[in-house]
């Protein structure tokens, strides 16, 4: 094993597991290295955390047993540790802060993670998902739309790509004119297409209208926007903010788009809150996970409270509009917020995958994220608190994007690629900054800082594992454009126990449907490949038969036992390990995040396989 | 009436519109050009037909096919439209131009004639019928004559009685009766009979099923000589002798002794028992009693006592909460409760009430498994909330239980032959001051269990919630009596004011809901199975070449980067092989196991520790008790919502997925061993054999979710009166000024 150089170590520290009622606790070594923070107990049971992932670090009053420090993770881990001294847990306590707030991206943990590829394996990772690609898929450019070079030397919006997609009869002075009357800059641009419908998700922030301005261009944008669309005159321009929020803005020379002064636009409030609400309302929702989970009663009521079911129901019932909108009205959608890229974001990416089933493929996902999110400027950095920064940019803006998947995976199971393993992982590596994929907050910045040169993409190490992150219940054969119509009656939104309580192991069922399933398709492949094999047996003895050759073997018919015996032993190595493979790590040699064979122990252990296996074989020898 | 003549002018149509009657039923009153409402706000997907009254059904006949419904899961016994008369709850009849509404029970006038007519089922159906265009006389008989026969004054003017009247007369020639009896399983692969422990024989199989060495099936009660409200046969300690049963009897409320309900493998029993109301004797009885239960158990442990009336909520709560999540599933306007679903939900207690007796069922199973204690359930009467426990410890200790025909002879057992009062609990005469929805619980909390442990059930929800459907049908002798000595004095007074002689038998024979072909299909019965489900292995896997697949400890540690704790635990050794940077560690051993914290801390231990263990689907079974693992059961509620509906979506998807997948196994495996040459797809078109509905065309299946596929699969809401029209839309919601939400923070902080 890899040696550990440790830069830190305390002995005697017992680690208390909070969903305990009678104070149950390990008691091991706690380490530090540069990058992870390190427990192995008595059982040599190791909890590797990552420095990133540390949102915060709180020392409690001392006890008698010691000084209780608590660090809580931004991937809803919650470990609570006991230090036998006090000057110890201060130094801990010290040095966990400074090693988790780093104020360079330069020191974030992806700028010296090596996992041993050349510079060649690495471009080929960061070329994998190539958005240009993504754009021709969808349809454009055609005859309506066009690729656009204003924005090519980051001129007009410095938080956009270089590549951005506009209708075609929109010039460049139109563009250029919209984009000053633009929050931030940023005009509306296509963020999908609908090949089928014709019809446009498009995005932009709010315009800077006040409370009676108005521009030409920005009118003669939307115009364009509508009739580029062949089969529906009018486009609906939804404001994602709840409408007082939207007013509000108007006094500070925002606001949004006055309907009498755009031509067959039909405008909409959708309501969804703004990053403080949904920062606040997340800390309420993990506060009543923590011990009112375990009675049935306050547990309903603090998540009612906490609001986190309803914003994500905004969104969700944000994103159904977009789709109705188009498949049912054939009529483009412009959206915003306020700056476009929190709430935009969120609802253009959910809105595209309930119309298009390529964004519920393992690599459609990649891409979406990496167009409507990532090119898109939205503020990963800051958003997660990569650096050490203002705490009030930080904010769960991406975290509900994957609830809202999650959410849409329970309700329609056969519809995804992917698992929920794939939605965990990604979620992890927002904020364990071991990829280049989500450093910074828009492509120009992620370009000066050489990303691509020095750090590695996140997508080619989760497409080699892809394995792992595949869903057995996937119809593959559903056409493109099957839409998913989710039901939002609030009834149908639940906790999401794999994310908030993820490291919570005693809370978890103890087998996995998930498991149940590959075991099944496994054991048919091996049934079949055992009929196959059969099959050719006998027509080899049959031919052997009709040659007149009367061998000794014949005599004696084949003991129909010893191969299939045989081979199930070779088929219980095959399914027991691959599930012994599940683990969502994707660090290859390196050590980090020993939960996910915690969590793979978990799942390996579940009987089924053996006992699918046994009634396979009873089958077989009956 | 325009309608009216345009249905008169297609003669043959109305010709066509009649009822389809069982034997023994027959149509009290009728009205025509009834309008069946669909939606609340158009009637443009009404139905037009006819509304008949029977002794045993509403029933609305009609030659318009169903709108928008893509799918009906059919029940031999009822219609598409029909409601038994049992499962009525409410009658509503309402005057529109008059303004007046009545909600109507049994011998009450009517002095308005109703244009419409709201029928509030058991099964939170709601049916809504308008009377426009009928004759105003017609339509007032009907829904009189509705009232008056849904809610009967004697238990043999229920449909059952006259049903099984009829069989008896038109076979009064034969030897025999109606075949009854377990019926054929649930129909499919089982062929098993459902044990009804009405005779001696049943109670003995379980006994020796069970190995219960020190307890013996008692015959005193034979012609119910000592208690009216317990089995014939029932199973004692053999220590007692029969008189000194009979002698303690006395003491005990309804004579209700204690009963062998389950014995665990390592001797440990499962009695239950009512309170002993004589003070006086109560402490020399109960001395008596549980000497005799410590006799029976191998070990001589000693018996722990659960007071089941003091430790979980009475059945007038349990009432309580069910009206309340009624009031929440089906009354209240959505859009209402929306915002506050989840306290309204948790306002209802039901989930709580849920959780207890699970959690309590889950104490019981820590005492007999690991403490090998024998445990005896408290209750005053003994038969009520002692139904629901005896059978969750059950479902959770025996995975017997958890296939079919074991989960329907434990309903048997600890609830029809027990005394479980269906007649008074269900509610059929509407007497309703004595209704409480335990069976219902029951049902509730196995499909806790279902969702947790998706592979350990033989059954489906659909067979849970199907069998709780079967309650409101007032044809099954299982759930019309209080106890079985009510079915034989009733019908057996029936009998001979119908002058049908019973010969031999004891009383009439009733259709018992375990012959599941009377109400459905053999195809529709394979939707009670479980694709999931992997039975226990059949006895040929038993013999020695196949032990050795077997999991072994060199297997289980194969499978894992380290040895699993359990087998870790203290074992120094171990530690001594792995690098050691500091030997002070060697020193440390894991915190000894807290043995000195009493009963508490080693139910929290056992849990703890099974948690561990890789669950073992084949045998104890301990729910998950966090709020986030107590769900409300959608299918059974929600089912006849429209608007809770995800179409082409929904757990049924993953059923029709998982369906495929377990019948391509089953044609492989069964290709296998039959050694077939030939091409493998033509295994496919072998109908017969399939347990699943869902069947595999051909090797990988990949086809995608059928259309008629919903969240409420097999059910359909449709036909069921919604408060919103099929067609609101989110789209339409949104335009059509639907309120916003307010900002809950100041604007200032927006970004």
């Amino acid at each position: 094993r890899k040696r550990i150089y440790t830069t830190f170590e305390v002995e005697q520290v017992k680690l208390l597991d909070r969903f305990s009622t009678n104070n149950k606790s390990l008691t091991g070594t706690l380490y530090l290295t540069a990058t992870h923070l390190l427990f192995i107990d008595s059982q040599q049971k190791e909890t590797w955390i990552l420095h990133h992932h540390i949102g915060s670090v709180e020392k409690l009053a001392l006890t008698t047993s010691g000084c209780p420090l608590v660090i809580q993770c931004k991937n809803f881990r919650i470990v609570h540790f006991i230090v036998p001294r006090e000057r110890d847990c201060h130094d801990i306590y010290n040095s966990l802060l400074q090693l988790s707030k780093q104020a360079k991206y330069e020191d974030l943990y992806a700028f010296s993670y090596n996992p041993k590829q050349n510079d060649s394996e690495r471009l080929r990772g960061w070329q994998l998902i190539d958005l240009a690609e993504e754009y021709k898929r969808m349809g454009v450019p055609n005859s309506n739309w066009q690729l656009s070079d204003a924005n090519r030397e980051y001129k007009i919006c410095e938080t956009y790509p270089r590549e951005l997609y506009v209708p075609r009869i929109a010039s460049k002075p139109i563009i250029v004119g919209s984009s000053k009357f633009r929050s931030k800059g940023r005009f509306p641009v296509l963020s999908y297409y609908h090949q089928n419908k014709e019809a446009a998700i498009c995005r932009c922030s709010q315009p800077l209208s006040g409370f009676s301005a108005r521009c030409l261009e920005d009118e003669h944008l939307l115009q364009a926007i509508s009739k580029a669309n062949p089969a529906n005159r009018y486009m609906y321009v939804v404001d994602t903010r709840p409408k007082l929020n939207a007013i509000a803005n108007r006094a500070a020379g925002k606001g949004y788009e006055n309907e009498d002064n755009y031509s067959n636009i039909r405008f909409q409030f959708v309501g969804i809150e703004n990053i403080h609400v949904m920062r606040s309302s997340l800390q309420k929702l993990l506060e009543v996970n923590g011990t009112k989970g375990l009675s049935v009663n306050d547990f309903y009521s603090g998540l009612e409270s906490s609001g986190w079911l309803r914003h994500i129901k905004a969104v969700m019932d944000a994103a159904i509009f977009l789709a109705k909108a188009i498949m049912v009205e054939n009529a483009s959608v412009l959206v915003h917020c306020s700056d476009g890229w929190d709430r935009t974001s969120q609802v253009c990416s959910l809105g595209s995958l309930l119309l298009d089933s390529y964004y519920r493929t393992v690599k459609g996902f990649m891409v979406l994220i990496e167009k409507d999110w990532i090119s898109f400027g939205h503020k990963f950095s800051e958003r997660c608190g990569h650096l050490d920064g203002d705490p009030k940019e930080v904010s769960p803006v991406f975290t509900q994007f994957l609830e809202c998947v999650w959410h849409l995976t329970e309700q329609f199971p056969q519809d995804f690629e992917f698992n929920e393993a794939f939605l965990l992982q990604i979620h992890e590596h927002i904020h364990s900054c071991q990829f280049g994929n989500f450093l910074g907050n828009c492509q120009k910045e992620r370009e000066e800082l050489k990303l691509k040169e020095k750090t590695y993409s996140l997508w080619p190490f989760l497409l080699d594992d892809q394995k792992k992150y595949l869903n057995p219940l996937y119809s593959s054969n559903s056409q493109k454009f099957a839409v998913l119509e989710p039901n939002t009656a609030s009834f149908n939104f639940k906790f999401w126990r794999n994310m908030y309580h993820q490291f919570d192991r005693t809370l978890h069922p103890r087998e996995s449907v998930c498991n149940i399933i590959m075991n099944m398709n496994e054991q048919n492949k091996q049934l079949e490949k055992d009929i196959k094999d059969l099959e050719s047996k006998i027509n080899k003895r049959k031919n052997e038969q009709i040659d007149g050759v009367l061998t000794k073997e014949l005599l004696h018919p084949v003991h129909p036992e010893s191969p299939i015996i045989k081979t199930s032993l070779c088929f219980k190595e095959q399914t027991l390990l691959p599930v012994n493979d599940t683990l969502r790590t994707i660090e290859g040699s390196n050590p980090a995040d020993n939960r996910y064979s915690e969590y793979a122990e978990e799942f390996s252990k579940s009987e089924p396989a053996v006992v699918s296996l046994e009634y396979g074989v009873a089958r077989m020898t009956c | 009436p325009f309608q009216a003549e345009d249905a008169f002018d297609s003669e043959p149509k109305i010709k066509k519109l009649e009822p389809v009657l069982l034997p023994g039923e027959i149509v009290v009153n009728e009205v025509s050009f009834v309008r069946k409402c669909i939606a609340t706000d158009t009637s443009q997907y009404d139905l037009w037909g006819k509304l008949i009254c029977s002794n045993f059904k509403i029933s609305f006949i009609t030659d318009d096919p169903m709108p928008l419904q893509k799918f009906h899961y059919r029940n031999l016994l009822l219609g598409e439209h029909d409601v038994p008369l049992t499962c009525i709850e409410q009658i509503v009849t309402v005057n529109d131009h008059k303004r007046k509404q009545k909600v109507l029970g049994p011998n009450q006038k009517l002095k308005f004639n109703p244009t419409e007519l709201i029928i509030y089922c058991k099964d939170f159906r709601i049916v809504r019928f308008r009377f426009d265009e009928s004759g105003p006389e017609s339509a007032k008989k009907v829904c009189l004559a509705i009232a008056h026969y849904s809610q009967p004054t004697d238990l043999q003017l229920l449909f059952a009685f006259e049903y099984v009247g009829k069989k008896y007369h038109n076979s009064a020639n034969t030897l025999n009766g109606i075949p009854t009896g377990g019926g054929g399983g649930a129909g499919g692969g089982s062929s098993q009979k459902t044990p009804l422990f009405e005779t001696y024989s049943d109670w003995d199989r379980e006994v020796k099923r069970t190995g219960a060495s020190g307890w013996r099936v008692c015959s005193i009660n034979e012609g119910y000589m000592i208690s009216t409200c317990l089995p014939e046969y029932f199973v004692v300690p053999s220590s007692l002798a029969d008189q000194d049963l009979k002698t303690f009897s006395h003491s005990f409320v309804g004579r209700r002794m204690p009963l062998w309900c389950w014995s665990h493998s390592n001797g440990s029993a499962l009695v239950r028992t009512a309170l002993i109301k004589d003070l006086l004797q109560q402490r020399k009885i109960d001395q008596r009693i549980c000497n005799a239960i410590t006799k029976s158990h191998p070990q001589r442990s000693d018996v722990c006592k659960s007071d089941l009336d003091k430790t979980l909520p009475n059945i007038q709560d349990i009432q309580v909460a069910f009206v309340k999540l009624k009031q929440l599933c089906v009354n209240e306007p959505f859009e209402e409760t929306e915002e506050r679903w989840l306290s309204s939900l948790e306002g209802t207690r039901w989930l709580e009430y849920v959780r207890a007796f699970l959690k309590h069922s889950a104490e019981l199973v820590y005492t007999l498994e690991s403490r090998r204690v024998s445990v005896v359930l408290q209750e005053e009467e003994g038969r009520d909330l002692s139904c629901v426990v005896a059978s969750l410890v059950q479902v959770m200790l025996d995975p017997y239980f958890r296939t079919i025909p074991g989960f329907q002879s434990l309903i048997q057992k600890e609830w029809v032959m027990s005394g479980y009062q269906f007649l008074d609990r269900c509610n059929h005469l509407k007497r309703s001051e004595k209704e409480s929805p335990l069976f219902l619980l029951f049902l509730d909390a196995t499909w806790q269990l279902l969702d947790q442990y998706p592979a350990a059930f033989e059954f489906s929800e659909t067979y849970l919630a199907v069998l709780g459907d079967s309650t409101r049908i007032s044809l099954f002798g299982t759930f019309l009596f209080n106890s079985p000595h009510q079915r034989v004095k009733q019908s057996t007074e029936f009998a001979i004011s119908k002058n049908i002689q019973l010969g031999d038998e004891k009383g009439l024979k009733f259709p018992s809901v375990w012959d599941w072909s009377l109400q459905f299909t053999a195809k529709d019965r394979t939707l009670f199975h479980n694709p999931l489900y992997i039975g226990r292995s059949t006895p040929c896997v038993r013999n020695s070449s196949v032990k050795a697949f077997k999991r072994t400890k060199k297997n289980y540690s194969s499978t894992l980067r380290g040895m699993p704790a359990s087998l870790r635990n203290g074992l120094l050794s171990d530690q001594e092989s792995l690098p050691r940077r500091n030997s002070l560690i060697l020193q440390v051993r894991p915190d000894p196991p807290p043995h000195a914290q009493g009963q508490d801390g080693g139910l929290e231990q056992f849990f703890r520790e099974w948690r561990c263990k890789p669950a073992d689907l084949h045998g104890v079974l301990l729910p998950h008790l966090s709020a986030t693992h107590i769900k409300l059961w959608k299918l059974c509620y929600f089912r006849w919502v429209p608007e809770a509906q995800i179409n082409r979506g929904g757990f049924v998807t993953a059923f029709h997925r998982l369906s495929l997948l377990a019948d391509e196994v089953d044609v492989l495996s069964r290709t296998l061993r039959q050694h077939r040459a030939g091409p493998l797809e033509a295994c496919y078109a072998e109908l017969d054999q399939s347990r699943m509905y869902f069947r595999a065309r051909g090797p990988h299946d990949t086809s995608g979710t059928p259309e008629f596929l919903s969240s409420s699969f097999p059910f359909s809401p449709v036909g069921n009166l919604c408060r919103r029209s099929i067609s609101g839309t989110p789209l339409s919601k949104f335009l059509s000024g639907a309120k916003i939400w307010l900002s809950t923070e100041t604007l200032a902080n927006e970004d």
